[in-house]
């Protein structure tokens, strides 16, 4: 069996500002991914090795690290990918709370200040929603909130600003397409949300686990939908010469 | 200790792959055309007429800015000229925050009127295919087909397809709707969306290619004008 | 820094355990009922095994096939069940489907479409008509997502990555829990007037298991301490269709949706042998026929290599699959380097679903320690025997509700029970001693060995010699569990959840065991090769209970269906 060398950045912020990275011989089998390696070294050497995971299967986006300095599922990146020494980060655009798990909470805190989907008035129940209407929707529907774009995002992760990130801007984009809702979030997305920091350097769409196209399909978009409300003179006044008519 | 860590990772080079060598290229291309079209203008040369004054030289800088605004050339200047970042990986990023950074909040804002340049642009794309039928009637009262047709149908082909594959003409074509069932031949409406959805996926390499074809002619015609053999008719007859 | 019996109080009228779809669908009742809520998970919010749910949701819309109706539904859930289920949480499943499904799309769930734009439904295993609504094979994601952002909107207050290590309980009443916020480090009670556990199943307590990391029993085993039932704790589900190869994936589920969407089963000499086990029903028979069928044909040497058979739906066309099946697509692609659009898969059962659990009131969701509920998976008596794929997101949306309603209800007109504090430093003591330990076993070793244990012992097909091996060797562990311990703090300390989950496992594994040893009949998902029939004499539940620290097993018949139900549970033998 071959052996990898797998160096982790081990510390406790909470307890001390020691950071050290800890380097692990672990065996590798057919088809192992790294967090069967980290869950080896659990089991094996130390097991107050800290890691957040929950399917094992790229379902649910616990497990995101730095795997040689690039954003990935660790239950999604197979050993055989990598060379024979490995390093592994926490994601860096969030605060440690030991070794590889970070404190993910400000996305939570940003999910509640985005309008929930509110359907427009008077619908017959039940809905009739047409499929051509839920597909582009369904592809910001796949999120599994792993925060890899958000990890990876300069804005959040290099510079402060009010930004909410990629991930929301896919959140926000679902709400947005979806056919039955009432709201426009891009105003949301314009003001509170910051959207004008992203620069579309496309990072955010290239890490993506679930392959959602996220500055093509949602911050572009999104972005567009500001200029409609926010710059586009001609637009705006297209808009109003229609409302009269009505 | 992360220092370390930060420069054992510099060598790493997947993303120094995707050189800048499209934004680079753009650049040079531009400063050339620039220089060329000042010191040594040529605008046609038999029936050939130079996409730099198609319809007038006039027109350049709008379309410069066109490019300047287009969401692929903006993602490759704002890496490697403002660097923020360089790449996506860990230590060869090259943006901190001690970089003042406001995206587009400030002067970047005026990308926003990137559809205004798309207007304009589509307004001056049928003068590439008017290009083309003067290169095979330039001669009165007879048709005629040469290599250089091609190269400009070429040019006009890609130019369309960059245009078309546009960000802002998706969202006004197609990508503003959130019902289209709910729309007059929304079916249709859909399909198109779906399909200008599938070219827009190479925005950034029909970006690219464009502007090199662009300058592939320009340079065709010059070298035709210094007398280099290269043009061939292959078809030519009588009207 | 502080003292060691340190902790800090929180109060609240309804708690709930678990933030799956049943946990978060009962907090939306409960703060709808206007009762303060805290929901407490293992995971961050949103990471709850729900998310893995693929096939989609059990609704009798009739949408798709208009001959569709609640009694049909009531009759597939409640016969391949095989007549142990708890009629009345059958009815009520039945009846109120549609309408959780409905409040689900008005919640903003996006389910794919008919041509005519209403929901669409495909078909599944055991079930007769078209009937699980669905999201591409994303279903659970979509409805956790959907959940998630109602409760993030409302009052309910989201304790996530906090670990219930007890649920007290006073005189058959329950008056909170305390645990460990695994994020800050510390322990903290929860004072509350109600609670609801929705902690999931206990799929990890074997070693091939599509179970997420939750999936260790903790709620059953809390709730057991706690004075709660247990029940049909023997009734463990094998979906017919796991992953196999490579081994570091062995166990990820393959979503029945395949063979919903038309994937057919072959032996490794490309027979189609489902046509001989089940000539009519043929790969969408009930899981448990399928899964036996399967394991059959591997234990007979007609499977592959690796040791499982394949499942084929490369003639459905590229483009068809990507769009039904993409996390599928993707899976293969991604852990086995297997294109399905062009290649076989190789399946094989894996744990899936646990029937048994928590006992409730059908139709209250209380169990019999006043003030405790129980939802979702960790509840039994809806699925008897065998669940119904499609069923168990139907079961939290439908429960989930029932339990948050009642809980609520409860906690309006009881008042918090008080306790003594020496009950919080008694548990501290004991969280403490696996951290405090200096010379202490490594847990892991041991729970792979009860993993494995169990995965040979107590199959798909079981017998009495093996489940008394998997008893002893159960008995041989439990004297370990006072040595185990980890270094560390209480930070987010994996062997420290280690240490809690062990006992957890052990206690679910011994009841599981016992109930499969007592029940000497082949019934649902319990197949004994030495009792190969069914008994009507064993048509009842076995109870577990635990009494002055000892296991005390009891027998309950099933409820007789009552007359207007009677002819759709008939029971043909």
């Amino acid at each position: 069996m071959q052996e990898v060398k797998i160096r982790i950045r081990r510390s406790e912020p909470a307890v001390s500002n020691e950071v050290r990275y800890q380097e692990f011989t672990v065996p590798v089998g057919e088809g192992m991914v790294v967090l069967d390696a980290v869950h080896y070294i659990q089991n094996n050497i130390d097991p107050t090795l800290s890691v957040r995971w929950n399917c094992k299967a790229a379902r649910c986006g616990s497990c995101s690290a730095e795997i040689d300095g690039m954003p990935k599922l660790m239950c999604k990146t197979r050993m055989d990918t990598l060379g024979k020494e490995i390093t592994i980060n926490p994601i860096k655009a969030y605060p440690v709370v030991k070794d590889l798990v970070t404190d993910v909470s400000h996305n939570y805190e940003i999910a509640k200040k985005i309008p929930p989907f509110t359907p427009k008035e008077g619908l017959k129940e039940p809905w009739t929603m047409m499929q051509i209407d839920v597909t582009r929707s369904k592809e910001f529907r796949t999120c599994i909130e792993c925060f890899l774009c958000q990890d990876v995002c300069h804005v959040i992760r290099e510079h402060q600003s009010n930004y909410f990130g990629p991930k929301h801007v896919v959140k926000i984009a679902a709400l947005d397409l979806h056919p039955l809702d009432s709201i426009d979030r891009s105003e949301l997305l314009h003001h509170d949300g910051g959207l004008g920091y992203c620069d579309i350097t496309k990072c955010c769409q290239n890490v993506c686990p679930e392959e959602i196209r996220i500055t093509d399909n949602a911050i572009i978009p999104e972005k567009e939908r500001i200029v409609d409300h926010a710059y586009d003179p001609i637009g705006l006044l297209i808009k109003k010469v229609k409302r009269r008519k009505w | 200790m992360e220092k370390n860590m930060d420069k054992s990772l510099t060598w790493f080079p997947p993303e120094f792959k995707e050189l800048n060598w499209r934004l680079w290229s753009f650049a040079i291309i531009l400063i050339l055309s620039a220089g060329a079209l000042i010191l040594y203008p040529v605008s046609q040369f038999e029936g050939y007429v130079d996409p730099f004054y198609s319809p007038t030289v006039a027109v350049i800088p709008l379309i410069a800015l066109f490019r300047l605004s287009c969401y692929a050339y903006r993602k490759d200047y704002y890496r490697h000229v403002f660097r923020h970042p360089i790449a996506c990986l860990d230590g060869i990023r090259f943006d901190d925050n001690r970089k003042g950074y406001s995206g587009e909040m400030t002067f970047f804002s005026l990308q926003n009127f990137h559809r205004y340049f798309l207007y304009i642009a589509i307004v001056i794309l049928p003068f590439f295919y008017y290009d083309i039928y003067v290169s095979m009637t330039y001669i009165s009262g007879e048709f005629i087909f040469r290599l250089g047709t091609i190269i400009l149908i070429a040019n006009a082909l890609l130019l369309t397809l960059w245009t078309f594959s546009c960000h802002a003409f998706r969202h006004l074509t197609g990508g503003h709707t959130d019902c289209y069932s709910c729309k007059t031949a929304g079916g249709a409406k859909k399909k198109f969306y779906n399909g200008q959805s599938y070219l827009n996926r190479y925005h950034e390499q029909f970006a690219f290619i464009s502007l090199i074809v662009v300058l592939a002619v320009d340079l065709y015609i010059r070298a035709l004008i210094v007398g280099w053999p290269i043009d061939f008719t292959l078809l030519k007859f009588a009207i | 820094m502080s003292g060691k019996y340190d902790y800090t109080t929180l109060k609240t009228d309804v708690l709930i355990i678990g933030a799956g779809g049943a946990g978060l669908r009962a907090a939306i009742a409960a703060t709808e009922a206007g009762c303060s809520v805290i929901v407490a998970s293992k995971s961050l919010l949103g990471k709850a095994h729900t998310v893995m749910a693929e096939g989609g949701i059990a609704a009798s819309l009739g949408n798709v096939d208009p001959q569709d109706n609640w009694q049909v539904h009531f009759r597939d859930t409640y016969v391949e069940g095989v007549f142990l289920g708890n009629w009345r949480m059958v009815e009520l499943l039945a009846k109120e489907a549609p309408d959780r499904v409905y409040e689900l799309e008005r919640y903003g769930a996006l389910f794919d479409r008919t041509p005519e734009g209403k929901i669409m439904q495909r078909p599944f295993g055991a079930h007769t008509y078209r009937r699980l609504c669905y999201v591409g094979d994303k279903t659970g994601l979509e409805l956790i997502r959907t959940l998630q952002d109602k409760v993030a909107h409302s009052e309910a207050k989201i304790l996530d990555e906090f670990v219930v290590t007890k649920i007290v309980s006073v005189n058959g009443k329950v008056a909170g829990a305390f645990g460990i916020s695994m994020r800050e480090g510390t322990f903290k009670l929860i004072e509350c007037k109600s609670l609801i556990v929705a902690s999931g199943g206990l799929g990890r307590l074997f070693k091939v298991t599509s179970n997420s990391w939750e999936g260790t029993g903790d709620g059953l085993a809390l709730s057991y301490r706690a004075g709660a039932v247990l029940m049909d704790m023997e009734m463990v589900q094998f979906h017919p269709t796991g992953m196999v190869w490579p081994p570091a994936v062995r166990g990820i589920l393959v979503t029945e949706g395949v063979r919903g969407e038309g994937g057919m089963l072959y032996n490794k000499d490309g027979e189609r042998f489902m046509l001989r086990y089940s000539p009519k029903k043929k790969e969408l028979d009930a899981r448990d026929v399928v899964a036996r069928s399967i394991y059959r044909e591997i234990i007979e040497g007609r499977g592959t290599e690796h040791g499982g058979v394949y499942l084929d739906i490369r003639h459905r066309g590229a483009k068809y699959i990507m769009e039904k099946l993409p996390s599928m697509y993707m899976q293969y692609k991604e852990f086995a380097e297997i294109d399905i659009t062009k290649e076989k898969m190789e399946v094989a059962p894996t744990v899936h679903y646990h029937m048994g659990g928590i006992r409730v009131n059908p139709e209250t969701q209380m169990t019999n320690v006043e003030g405790l509920f129980a939802a979702g998976e960790a509840a039994s008596g809806l699925h008897g025997a065998n669940r119904l794929g499609g069923n168990s997101l139907t079961d939290l949306l439908v429960f989930g509700k029932l339990a948050g309603v009642s809980a609520s209800a409860y906690a309006k007109q009881g008042k918090q029970i008080k306790f003594d504090e020496s009950v919080v430093k008694e548990e501290i003591d004991r969280v403490m001693s696996f951290v405090e330990n200096p010379g202490a076993t490594n847990p892991y070793p041991l729970i792979d060995t009860l993993r494995e244990s169990m995965s040979k012992y107590v199959g798909i097909l079981r017998n009495d010699s093996d489940l008394n091996k998997a008893y002893d060797a159960i008995k041989s562990l439990k004297p370990k569990l006072k040595d185990i311990g980890v270094r560390g703090s209480l930070r987010f300390n994996p062997g420290l959840l280690a240490c809690l989950e062990f006992t957890n496992l052990i206690q679910s594994a011994e009841l599981l065991v016992r109930g499969a040893i007592e029940r000497k009949e082949s019934r649902g998902a319990h197949f004994r090769s030495d009792f190969p029939n069914r008994s009507h004499d064993f048509r009842k539940n076995i109870l577990f209970k635990l009494n002055e620290g000892r296991d005390e097993m009891s027998f309950a018949a099933v409820p007789e269906l009552p007359d207007h139900l009677k002819d759709l549970g008939k029971e043909e033998d």
